[in-house]
């Protein structure tokens, strides 16, 4: 009986399974912004298989080990290292922003583009403490430290943009690939190919 | 160095032309070339000695100013207040900066500017609006575009300074209001525009006018003579000196622009002493006297300060008003003599009283908890020599209206305290550290009950027992792992017994002495129940509460056995503050700052403190944390607050009581402050007050007066409500009974659904085996 009921139950389990493999899109020939699937649910997608039609390798390892996050095993094949990649356009309008803010980004993009990096974070930083959950404010400073060449910071900052981002949007689709970008200058090969995986495609 | 009037100048003249006579006509030429060789040292001395001098400057503090944007929450008094503690003048029209007019639903002010670490901030004429608590409009006076955002000059809070000081705030010529620069040269030094340093007409006009009037009416100094006087010449009064100090006015003269004299001039005069400090220039002077600046003056006020020139003590109007009084309606008869003034408006201003600045200048020894923190976190990059003597302006990050709420709160809630327990009297105290949540900046700082300069900063040092402040990190240790725990999981509230490696038995109880059986994770972090956490602590093991503490930035020790679990670490209030911040902060951790920048003596940025963040929990375990806080609030031990702030709802807070309630601890947040308040007794004898009632008032005192906003409470993705069974085993199936609405992790979200079928009398179902058998 007990057989039984436990065969029925892996049965029913095989049936939901595991999320399918995230389809592999090359960036380049889709030029315009990339909807996203939806994240998974059960357990994180494995690795996008870098040649053409091998099986996926080396899933990522269980999470169910308690205390212990999981480290994704780098995929095999080539060796050859990923490139950092361009950002998503970003969407086109925002939404009706908080006038002190929209006076502050307009204010971050004049320094910005006269080479004035810390004049702009400090306008960004004041806009956000006026807007604290404004995504796009924290991704513009998660740009900032990675043009500043903070990595980490960079990385912290787009996670943190991505808390209040919707998922599945164009800005969350440009800080997983600001996040990989990162991810890449701090030498963490597969945390970068997570990343540009969840932005919606691998890197070439 | 209080200065008394000039001898007359006759004698100079005379003497000079005894001398050269005599000279020429006893010693012949020799004499002549040595006075000219002795000129020309002189005049080489003192024109090294002006190039070289560098005035000492402190370095000067100011707190976070003021950011009025559309949707502040804000009111015209609160505004009000800010501004008049600013040492803006309420006037019926403002005219021009440092003015404004307060009114029932608007704000007219003219703002001043400011030159802050990132740009420097224009003066402004505004007006602005409030509608429904909240700043609704910021129209300029001058029919522009409205504006979103408007900084106002930062409060100043101290200053750093050698021990005895100089001290000045410098101003340039062109910072000089008109009417002032020719008032002072028509009372002062009326050909200063002509003469070469020395004025022989005006020697003579002064000597002419003494002779008439009799007694000493008029000197003939120059301003540049007196400039020289004050740079580098002693008090004596002898002929010699007289002799060197025009000499010299001359070869300054040679080689400097009037402009930079009159400039050195109005920085350099004496005019006053204040305790160990010496009150320098016109720019100081104006806000020691009247709490405002130069600009801000009105002409009687002026009048006044020139007045001062020849005696600051003598004149001083805080000591000798009458006589004050006198010396500025002479001032302004001279300038009605002069014709800068009609007689009617003489007349009308020598008629207005003295109104002098009132109150302490800076609060002396006031935010000394917080001057403390920035010392030290200064001391590790600054020499005391360069902040005493470089002129550097600090940006902090206190907030001058939460610190006066935290003070006062503190004050009435210690008061409250001791009322209550006769045998503690005067030897309760307490710290307070309120910080904002998202970036870390520390708001307020209380390490003292009554905020005495120099003390103990408690905030900063004093290490107590955190007692039951340790509990949410085991909780949140245990909901990082969903697959084990969620926040309905069931613990075993019951007595147990540990022994330790020494063989020392260990009973611990609960608050209440009771035991409460099966309990729900939320349920029992709620209660703070002793037990409860110590059955948690188990199943997380010690090795695993161990490593989150140090994930959060926790350096000190800890002990290797369960009471770990019930708080037996030592910690001062501030490091309790940084280890909620990340709870607070969706997980992820800002460094807590109290500096924002630091610009040097030209306002060139020196140092910046940006944002820094780092994520130390996922979104998920947090947030679950935060939730279970908030049941603390709304049904646990600090339930009291929710009574007293229903609006502010929800808000995440955790009481602390240590061993025998030696130490009453309350960390609460919302979603932009966050407060951790400890009441004790510095002799760490039991207090008889538990968190609720004693470190709670006063966090809700303080609160209450400044205004939170609830905690956010918006899920994280991955996170969903979904109703459970009470023991958060299974999803509670459509109809029954007993379910309980829940955040869970829906990445391991229990897969059985409790099913309530009308009663079977038969044996146990299918579900109910298969339930059976995989718990």
């Amino acid at each position: 009986m007990r057989l039984a009921a436990l065969g029925a139950l892996t049965l029913l389990g095989g049936c939901a399974g595991n999320q399918t493999t995230a389809p592999i899109e090359d960036r380049r020939s889709k030029p315009e912004v990339v909807v996203r699937a939806p994240l998974p649910v059960a357990k994180p997608a494995p690795l996008p298989v870098r040649k053409q039609g091998s099986p996926v390798a080396n899933p990522l390892p269980d999470v169910e080990s308690p205390a212990v996050r999981a480290i994704p095993i780098p995929a095999p094949g080539d060796g050859a290292p990923l490139a950092p990649v361009d950002l998503p356009p970003a969407a086109a309008a925002r939404g009706t922003p908080v006038p002190a803010v929209a006076e502050l980004l307009a204010k971050a993009d004049q320094s910005s583009a006269q080479g004035q990096l810390d004049a702009a974070r400090a306008n960004l930083e004041r806009a956000v403490k006026i807007s604290p959950r404004d995504a796009e404010l924290w991704q513009r400073l998660a740009m900032l430290s990675y043009t500043q060449e903070d990595w980490a910071q960079a990385k912290a900052l787009a996670e943190r943009s991505n808390s209040f981002a919707v998922a599945n949007s164009v800005l969350a689709a440009r800080n997983w690939t600001l996040i990989g970008n990162a991810e890449l200058k701090l030498g963490n090969q597969s945390a970068a190919a997570d990343a540009f995986d969840r932005a919606g495609g691998a890197a070439p | 160095m209080a200065d008394a009037e000039d001898p007359p100048e006759r004698g100079t003249l005379a003497t000079i032309g005894a001398t050269l006579v005599f000279a020429l006509k006893h010693l012949g030429i020799w004499c002549l070339l040595a006075v000219v060789a002795y000129w020309a040292w002189l005049d080489h001395e003192v024109i090294g000695k002006f190039q070289a001098r560098r005035w000492d400057l402190p370095t000067r503090i100011y707190a976070a100013p003021l950011e009025l944007y559309v949707g502040l929450t804000s009111s015209p008094a609160k505004v009000g207040e800010v501004l008049a503690a600013l040492g803006y003048r309420r006037v019926r029209e403002p005219t021009g900066p440092g003015q404004y007019q307060p009114g029932e639903q608007s704000v007219n002010l003219h703002s001043r500017g400011f030159v802050f670490w990132d740009g420097a901030e224009q003066p402004r004429a505004v007006s602005v609006r409030f509608a429904g608590g909240k700043v609704s409009a910021i129209t300029p006076g001058d029919g522009g575009a409205e504006i979103g955002l408007l900084r106002l000059d930062p409060p100043e809070i101290g200053r750093i300074h050698a021990s005895s000081f100089e001290d000045r705030l410098l101003l340039s010529v062109a910072e000089l209001p008109a009417f002032f620069t020719r008032a002072l040269i028509a009372v002062e030094d009326r050909r200063f525009e002509e003469h070469i340093g020395v004025d022989w007409l005006g020697i003579v006009r002064a000597m002419w006018v003494n002779l008439r009037r009799g007694g000493i009416q008029q000197g003939g100094s120059t301003l540049t003579q007196q400039l020289v006087k004050n740079l580098f010449l002693t008090r004596e009064r002898t002929v010699t000196r007289k002799l060197n100090e025009a000499m010299m006015a001359i070869s300054i003269e040679r080689a400097y622009s009037k402009r930079e004299i009159l400039e050195t001039y109005v920085n350099e005069v004496f005019l006053g002493q204040d305790g160990i400090r010496a009150v320098h220039g016109f720019g100081l002077a104006a806000q020691y006297y009247f709490g405002r600046p130069l600009s801000e003056l009105g002409v009687a006020e002026q009048a006044l300060l020139i007045g001062m020139i020849r005696g600051p003590s003598h004149y001083n109007p805080y000591k000798h008003p009458e006589r004050a009084l006198a010396r500025r309606n002479d001032v302004l008869l001279r300038l009605q003599n002069s014709g800068l003034l009609t007689p009617g408006q003489a007349d009308r201003l020598r008629a207005v009283p003295l109104a002098l600045r009132e109150g302490t200048w800076r609060g002396r020894g006031r935010y000394s908890a917080f001057l403390d923190l920035l010392r030290r976190q200064l001391k590790r990059e600054y020499r005391e020599a360069d902040l005493q003597t470089a002129g550097l302006k600090i940006f902090t990050t206190l907030d001058i209206g939460v610190q006066h709420a935290a003070e006062k709160a503190v004050l009435d809630g210690i008061a409250a305290l001791e009322r209550a327990r006769p045998a503690s009297k005067n030897k309760l105290q307490a710290a307070l550290v309120i910080s904002d949540p998202q970036a870390g900046d520390i708001k307020a700082l209380i390490g003292d009950r009554g905020g005495a300069p120099g003390g103990f900063n408690r905030a900063l040092d004093a290490k107590r027992q955190i007692g039951s402040l340790m509990k949410p990190f085991v909780y949140l240790a245990a909901l990082a792992q969903p697959t084990r725990f969620n926040v309905l999981s069931e613990l075993q509230d019951e007595a147990r017994t540990y022994r330790s490696d020494t063989g020392k038995i260990w009973a611990p109880k609960n608050y209440d002495g009771e035991y409460h059986g099966p309990v729900s994770m939320q349920d029992a972090l709620a209660r703070s129940l002793n037990l409860a956490t110590l059955d948690l602590g188990f199943k997380v093991g010690i090795p695993t509460v161990t490593a989150t503490l140090r994930k959060f930035g926790y350096k000190g020790s800890m002990p290797n056995y369960p009471a770990l679990f019930l708080g037996a670490i030592d910690m001062p209030p501030y490091e309790v503050a940084q280890l909620y911040q990340t709870i607070a902060n969706d997980g992820f951790r800002s460094p807590l700052r109290a500096i924002r920048a630091i610009v040097d003596a030209n306002n060139t940025p020196l140092q910046r403190y940006g944002l820094k963040i780092e994520r130390v929990v996922d979104a998920p375990t947090a947030f679950l944390t935060r939730y279970l806080l908030t049941q603390v609030v709304e049904r646990g031990t600090a339930r009291s607050l929710a009574a007293i702030m229903p609006a502010a709802l929800p808000l995440a807070g955790k009481t602390g009581t240590s061993d025998d309630a030696r130490d009453s601890w309350f960390v609460g947040f919302g979603s932009d402050l966050l407060g951790v308040a400890w009441v004790g007794r510095d002799d760490n004898k039991p207090a008889d007050l538990t968190g609720a009632t004693g470190a709670l008032r006063i966090w809700t005192e303080t609160m209450r007066a400044v205004g939170i906003s609830p905690v956010n409470m918006e899920p994280p993705p991955n996170v969903e409500w979904h109703r459970l069974t009470a023991d958060g085993r299974a999803l509670s199936g459509a109809g029954c009974p007993g379910g309980v609405l829940a955040p869970v992790n829906i990445e391991h979200l229990p897969q059985t659904v409790q099913s309530c079928a009308p009663q079977v009398p038969a044996g146990p179902g299918a579900w109910s085996t298969i339930k059976e058998y995989l718990n």
